[in-house]
């Protein structure tokens, strides 16, 4: 029953920024969650970590150790990113646009409306509050859109919606008693999108900056120090910066000056060395003038910039526009790299990696989110989420694969160990309403509104078979016979079943008796019963090959949503639109007991409600119920935020998962606040939203299926959190819910596990010889797989004592399960010590079994290969024995006759 | 403290002698006299002295009657706060002012605060009478300012860039989301205009009935709104922006743009008007003195200029930074940044503005528009929490018009005053730089036409052709020789044409070559040109 949150699959993007760390680890933004990805294993997680509403801004240090978040409301999370555990929160007052740690990590810059503050990281310090604020730097007058560190982290350069942008200088330069300011690039004719620092290769000192402006222009500047010109600059032309009070900085450098010679003349030598130093390195870019070297178009005609990004170690710009083109430009000379189209939408984020060999694109109205080398011109990772809400997920049988259908008519299988959609069907045309796995062999079955029942072949990856009706009906609910053999669908539309065969694909038979749409069907797993449920408050039991109509009829007080089978074939549950769930037998025909779960279920308040959240009656019923596999509890869902799990035999309620607390969502709260109830209704709900077609996206976005028509409903398509599918894995030990959100993946597996030997400094082969030394054969197994050299492996294998075998294989953590079976497997064809190696792989199947089996299609090359040796092994020995026992029998027949 | 005049009828009532009342009105009268009076005495002529005589004889009566006019029919005056000593003007806060003045002029200092649907914006009509107020989550509504009631109030729920009276209190427009929308005194939505798009500024030519908008997209547009048409459409492919203002002398629009020129525009023609680089910087602010030869603007490169719109040239600049700017009706200038306010005023007559007064927002409340209400010392802040109102004293014409703008009109006499308006209402053509230029006379050109020019020099050819010529003797009379010594008498005569011709070519060369050689610049650019570098 220790269910937890595990991943999120079914939309990897849906706007802000995207961040990479580590040159191969993709940090994105979904909902209120992250998810990480790791582009090297191809997998992907989610941070359990949840904010409290949809996360805008990301940035994360240097060294990958730690990741701050930004959400609509401007609460900030501060996360361990290693441990995934959340160590400080903070809110800034105003909408933060940008965010971005210092390069030596120990300084914050947020751009939090029209200020930019800088604030103290607080690392691993324990304090009552951690978050210290340094500076803001409050000279812009409208919103400020970009920031950038120089490399020794005592500059920063912001660009705003104000079309200027600043260099700020983070110490107060006080010589003279004058107080500077920021330096302004002007020029810009629409906000400044991207500004950065470029420095030169040879110093590693800032020398020019680039700001990438909305409207398709890149402006270069260029820096130089007063230190050698001296006298004679020219007056102030067209584009020229302004500097303010440029007299007082001359009276200012004749005091430095002055200063200087007072400090050389009393101080001894090694205040002249640190006077020298400080004098040197201090607020070099305060002592010079930018110039506008030059202005570059993008020639994109009426697209506007919403996406850039600058490699400082390359000299490289990428730029993404409003209709779906980028471009990559070297600098400082402008040459145009490539220029490409992904899509017609708008790329909402464009990144380097560290490297920046890599290229990340995300486009949030479709969900996609790639990662492209630019130089191989291949993809790294390519992945697009349902941009709609997704309608019903399915187990595959052995438990891997999981498919999910959606409204934007397609189908898609994931493989729930990397969390990777692998394929992608969309023949279907209209929305899909039913998925189900045919047991016995790689067939998916989906049910669509389009009329159609396709079959799809989970081997060649293709249509092969499509069921339909001499009328087009459309299908809400769908399922197949134990063999495979008989498909049966409901329709909502004409309330009849159809019965179909597989092998031939004709229309065997119509079922015909409810008086409501069929939204609940399914066959009993022992017999060839079929139950469907309608909303003509009725529950009916057909035998399908027999063909004499309904076997029995279940009566019940309100609509029936929903009926599902326990796997012994022996218990019927259903539920009804008073949130109750009714337990009958199916074989006896007797109603055995009821779950009263509409408080359980309840659902929070909507935004346009005008009554409070006990008082509405919305969301108190399950439209979705599932029993686990060995049927002792089942699994509650609907229109709510709330997953519940009743235990079958006592009728009481184990636990309630709330799925999300995701306040851009509509329906996660009960008690509204009042501060954002005004006379112009709920704030949320006023369209003050400034954002047009061209125009970045500074918020996330998703599908509004038809919610945008008039109206249509009068939330402004904010969606409403609800579950709509819920499946328990046939194992068992996860469940998915199809949610608003997308599909929540529950795990009782420990997925994440915090070695504290995983420390590379500490793992050598004089540590392994050491620990054997020691008589601690454990240790020394776990070092030398994280060696990985084979002859280490071997050696700490056969300083184990047969009798110890059983306790060491429980101890070795599961990642290194796939590495000691192939040592196992090449043991066991070369080795002579037969028996011993057998009770290893004995001994590590039975501690590591359900492991093993949950991640066969990882661990199957391993697995094989372990089998192959053993097969080969049983037959060389088999021969030994019967050419044994056959010369035995001839010498012993010999004797007799003689 | 300084003394402060406030636009109040004198309090006192002395008891009037027959000596005060003439000292009186000999002061009233000095305002109106055309200077001293001549000397007669020097002059011999009797009939002009006695001419002379008259005439300076009805100069003192029409001063006396103008002075006895004054007297009945304006009664209030006008004054400025003035500083004593080392006081300043600009320190003066508005508690102090609220403590000198009396009770309803002290009720015209408030602050509204409405937190949740700011920032506001806000517009009065043309006698101050009347206040539209627009929040930016949607809040719209109209403010009887003389007894502070609330007219209508409604929500509309999107976004609310900018609000506008049209020519009276009954309709007002509100820039919302994607299209301007025209409601009436009740808040009921009369009109859609789909055509202007998303509308960022909104002004309305009170002379012309013309609504004129620029959207996001950079549009300028001009609507009658007596007919429904659309007079004009331009883009003006300089970008979007906020800046616009009408300037009410001539009612030319003008734009502010992002690489710091000011354009002005008028309904018939495509291109502006005038284009003039102001700023090196985007313009955040522009403004109009009602005399219409003064134009006041800001950037971002933290500068406040003032310009001749006669000459186009700088008067003044002033170091800050301003995000709104506005004239009073007294020729005070407001600029507002961030949570201050500074009043410039024009001490001297000589168009020389210095700072005046100074208002500092409470909390920190971001300025986003300061509008003077008309015929009052009165300064309306719309700003992020609401709206406020504070005193400029010296601000307002103390004395209105009742013809022009009648704040306490009754409903009989807008409507008199709308069909006025309208009969007198002028078509689009008259908007120009130069609206003095209506009813002259075109100057006639002096110099002949080409057609005139030809038809001399064939006249001169057929007289010289009709000479008869003399007998010559033997030999010099064949018919050969008299054809040539015809065609040299045609040629004699064409000589000084063809002259002229070639003098007046040379000289247009060399005008074009003088001009090349010349300033390359506009004079208003000249300002702009780069020194050469002394080696």
């Amino acid at each position: 029953m220790n269910f937890r949150f595990q991943n999120l699959l079914g939309a990897p993007y849906r706007g802000g920024n995207v961040v990479i760390s580590s040159n191969t680890v993709l940090l994105s933004p979904v909902g209120n969650r992250v998810a990480v990805t790791d582009l090297l294993k191809s997998e992907t997680t989610t941070l359990p970590i949840q904010s409290s509403s949809n996360v805008t801004r990301i940035a994360v240090s240097a060294d990958a150790t730690f990741l701050l978040a930004v959400d609509d409301r401007n609460r900030c999370l501060f996360i361990n990113l290693r441990r995934r555990a959340l160590l400080h929160r903070i809110t800034f007052k105003h909408r933060v646009t940008a965010a971005k740690f210092s390069p030596e990590g120990s300084l914050i810059a947020v751009a939090a409306g029209k200020l930019v503050q800088i604030w103290r990281s607080p690392a691993f310090r324990r304090e009552y509050f951690p978050f210290e604020l340094v500076r803001t730097f409050a000279d812009f007058d409208a919103k400020v859109t970009s920031l950038d560190w120089s490399p020794d982290s005592k500059y920063l350069v912001a660009g705003s919606k104000d079309l200027t942008a600043r260099i700020l200088c983070l110490k107060k330069l006080n010589t003279g008693g004058v107080k500077k300011r920021p330096f302004l690039l002007l020029g810009h004719r629409d906000s400044v999108a991207g500004s950065f620092f470029g420095v030169n290769s040879k110093t590693n000192r800032v020398c020019k900056a680039y700001t990438v402006t909305r409207d398709c222009y890149l402006f270069s500047w260029g820096f130089t120090s007063d230190d050698d010109s001296g006298e004679g600059s020219e007056p102030p032309s067209p584009g020229t910066p302004e500097r303010d009070v440029e007299e007082n900085l001359e009276d200012s450098e004749n005091d430095g000056v002055e200063k200087r010679k007072k400090i050389s003349e009393n101080g001894g030598v090694k205040k002249r060395k640190k006077t020298d130093i400080e004098d040197g390195d201090e607020g070099y870019l305060s002592r010079g003038k930018w110039e506008l070297l030059r202005k570059d178009g993008f020639m994109q005609g009426s697209a506007k910039v919403t996406a850039c990004d600058y490699h400082r170690g390359l000299d490289m710009v990428v730029v993404g526009f409003s209709n779906g083109v980028f471009g990559l430009y070297q600098m400082p000379d402008f040459v145009c790299i490539h220029l490409l189209s992904i899509s017609r939408e708008k790329i909402t984020t464009a990144v380097f990696n560290e490297l920046g060999n890599w290229l990340t694109f995300g486009c949030a109205k479709l969900g996609q989110l790639l990662v492209w080398e630019w130089r191989s011109e291949s993809y790294i990772l390519k992945q697009q989420g349902h941009y709609f809400d997704v309608n019903c997920v399915a187990y595959s049988p052995d438990s891997q694969l999981l498919a999910t259908g959606a409204d934007d008519n397609k189908v898609k299988v994931w493989t729930l160990s990397s969390g990777f959609c692998f394929v992608t069907f969309s023949e279907h045309t209209n929305a899909i309403t039913a998925l189900h796995f045919i047991p016995s062999n790689n067939v998916l079955l989906s049910a669509s509104l389009d009329g159609t029942i396709r079959a799809w072949d989970l081997l060649r990856y293709r249509n092969f078979k499509t069921f339909t009706t001499p009328s087009p009906r459309q299908f809400v609910s769908l399922t197949a016979d134990i063999s495979g053999e008989v498909i049966c669908a409901g329709t909502s539309d004409s309330f009849e079943v159809f019965v179909w065969s597989m092998k031939t694909g004709r229309l065997m038979d119509v079922l015909s008796g409810h008086e409501a749409p069929v939204h609940g069907l399914v066959f009993s797993p022992t017999n060839t019963v079929l139950a469907s449920s309608s909303y003509d408050k009725t529950v009916r039991l057909w035998n399908v090959f027999d063909g004499k109509g309904a076997v029995e009829t279940f009566p019940h007080t309100h609509d029936v949503l929903t009926v599902v089978y326990r796997p012994d074939g022996r218990q019927l549950a259903c539920s009804t639109l008073d949130g109750q769930i009714h337990f009958w037998d199916p074989i006896d025909g007797l109603l055995m007991y009821t779950i009263e779960g509409s408080r359980d279920i309840a659902g929070g308040r909507l935004m346009t409600d005008r009554r409070s959240a006990a008082n509405s009656t919305s969301g108190k019923f399950f439209t979705t119920l599932c029993y686990s596999a060995d049927g002792s509890y089942i699994l509650a869902g609907g229109s709510s935020r709330y997953i519940c799990m009743y235990d079958v035999t006592d009728q009481v309620l184990l636990r309630r998962f709330q799925i999300t607390h995701n306040l851009s969502l509509d329906g996660v709260l009960d008690i509204f606040n009042s501060k954002n109830m005004t006379e112009a209704g709920p704030l949320d709900l006023i369209d003050d939203d400034n954002s047009d077609i061209e125009e970045g996206v500074d918020k996330q976005t998703r599908g509004k299926l038809g919610l945008d028509l008039p109206g249509s409903m009068p939330n402004r398509g904010r969606p409403i959190i609800q579950t709509k599918s819920l499946r328990i894995a046939p194992t068992g030990r996860n469940f998915v819910a199809a949610t608003t959100e997308g599909v929540l993946v529950y795990s009782v597996d420990e997925s994440f596990i915090f070695d504290p030997t995983d420390l590379d400094i500490n793992v050598t082969p004089e540590a392994v010889e050491e620990a054997l030394r020691e008589n601690q054969p454990s240790k020394a197994l776990i070092l030398s797989l994280r060696l990985n050299e084979d002859s280490f492996i071997k050696k700490c294998i056969f300083a184990v004592s047969p009798g110890d075998i059983p306790a060491v294989a429980t101890s070795i953590p599961y990642k290194y399960i796939q590495r000691l079976v192939e040592a196992l497997a090449d043991l066991l064809e070369n080795c002579p010590h037969l028996e011993f190696t057998l009770r290893w792989s004995q001994e590590l199947c039975k501690a590591h079994g359900s492991s093993i089996q949950q991640n066969s299609r990882n661990l199957l090359p391993s697995l094989k290969s372990l089998q192959k040796a053993i097969t080969r092994i049983h037959q060389d020995l088999a021969d030994t024995c019967s050419s044994n026992e056959y010369m035995l029998r001839y010498l012993c027949s010999s004797g007799a006759k003689k | 403290m300084g003394e402060i005049q406030e636009s109040k009828a004198l309090a006192k009532s002395k008891p009037s002698t027959e000596q005060d009342v003439t000292d009186e009105l000999d002061l009233r009268m000095k305002k109106y006299l055309r200077g001293e009076g001549a000397n007669l005495e020097g002059l011999k002529d009797k009939k002009l002295k006695g001419q002379l005589a008259v005439k300076e004889d009805l100069y003192g009566k029409s001063a006396k009657a103008a002075a006895k006019a004054e007297k009945w029919l304006m009664p209030s005056e006008g004054g400025y706060l003035e500083a004593e000593g080392l006081e300043k003007t600009w320190r003066i806060k508005q508690e102090a002012i609220a403590r000198e003045v009396d009770i309803s002029s002290s009720g015209k200092q408030y602050d509204i605060i409405l937190p949740e649907l700011g920032p506001y914006t806000l517009d009065f009509t043309s006698s101050g009478r009347y206040m539209a107020v627009s929040g930016r989550k949607g809040h719209l509504g109209i403010v009887d300012m003389i007894n502070l009631s609330l007219i209508r109030e409604f929500q509309v729920r999107e976004t609310v860039r900018d609000v506008a009276f049209l020519h009276n209190e009954l309709f007002f427009v509100a820039a919302q989301k994607k299209y301007p929308y025209i409601y009436n005194r009740e808040g009921t939505e009369l009109h859609c205009l789909k055509e202007h798009g998303p509308v960022l500024r909104l002004q309305f030519l009170e002379n012309h009935f013309l609504l004129a908008s620029i959207n996001k997209f950079g549009q300028l547009r001009y609507q009658d709104v007596t007919m429904g048409s659309m007079v004009g459409n331009f883009r003006t492919g300089l970008g979007r922006t906020n800046v616009m203002q009408v300037n009410p002398f001539n009612g030319v629009v003008s734009l502010g743009h992002s690489g710091g020129t000011v354009t002005m525009w008028k309904p018939t023609s495509a291109s502006p008007l005038v284009k003039m680089l102001c700023h090196h910087g985007p313009v955040s602010a522009l403004a109009f003195h009602s005399n219409g030869h003064l134009m006041a603007t800001a950037g971002k490169d933290k500068k406040i200029k003032l310009w001749d719109l006669r000459k186009f040239e700088v008067l003044q600049t002033l170091p800050g930074h301003a995000t709104t700017l506005d004239f009073s009706q007294k020729g005070l200038l407001a600029c507002g940044n961030g949570s201050l306010i500074q009043v410039l005023r024009d001490v001297s007559g000589t168009q020389n503005y210095s700072k005046y007064m100074t208002h500092s927002m409470v909390k920190g409340y971001q300025i986003g528009k300061l509008v003077f209400r008309p015929y009052e010392d009165v300064l309306g802040i719309g700003h992020s929490m609401g709206w406020s109102s504070i005193l400029i004293p010296g601000a307002g014409e103390p004395n209105f018009d009742s013809w022009v703008a009648n704040p306490f009109e009754t409903s009989k006499q807008r409507r008199e005053k709308e069909i006025r308006s309208l009969l007198d209402k002028l078509p689009p053509e008259t908007i120009m730089l130069d609206p003095s230029k209506i009813g002259t006379v075109k100057p006639r050109r002096e110099k002949p036409t080409k057609q005139e020019r030809e038809a001399e020099i064939e006249a001169d050819v057929e007289a010289a052709k009709g000479k008869k010529l003399k007998k010559k003797t033997k030999g010099r009379n064949k018919p050969g020789k008299r054809v040539q010594k015809k065609q040299e008498a045609v040629a004699r005569v064409k000589r000084p044409y063809l002259e002229q011709k070639i003098q007046e070519e040379e000289s247009i060369s060399r005008k074009k070559q003088k001009t090349r050689e010349g300033v390359e610049l506009p004079k208003s650019l000249q300002r702009f040109v780069r020194k050469k570098a002394s080696s």
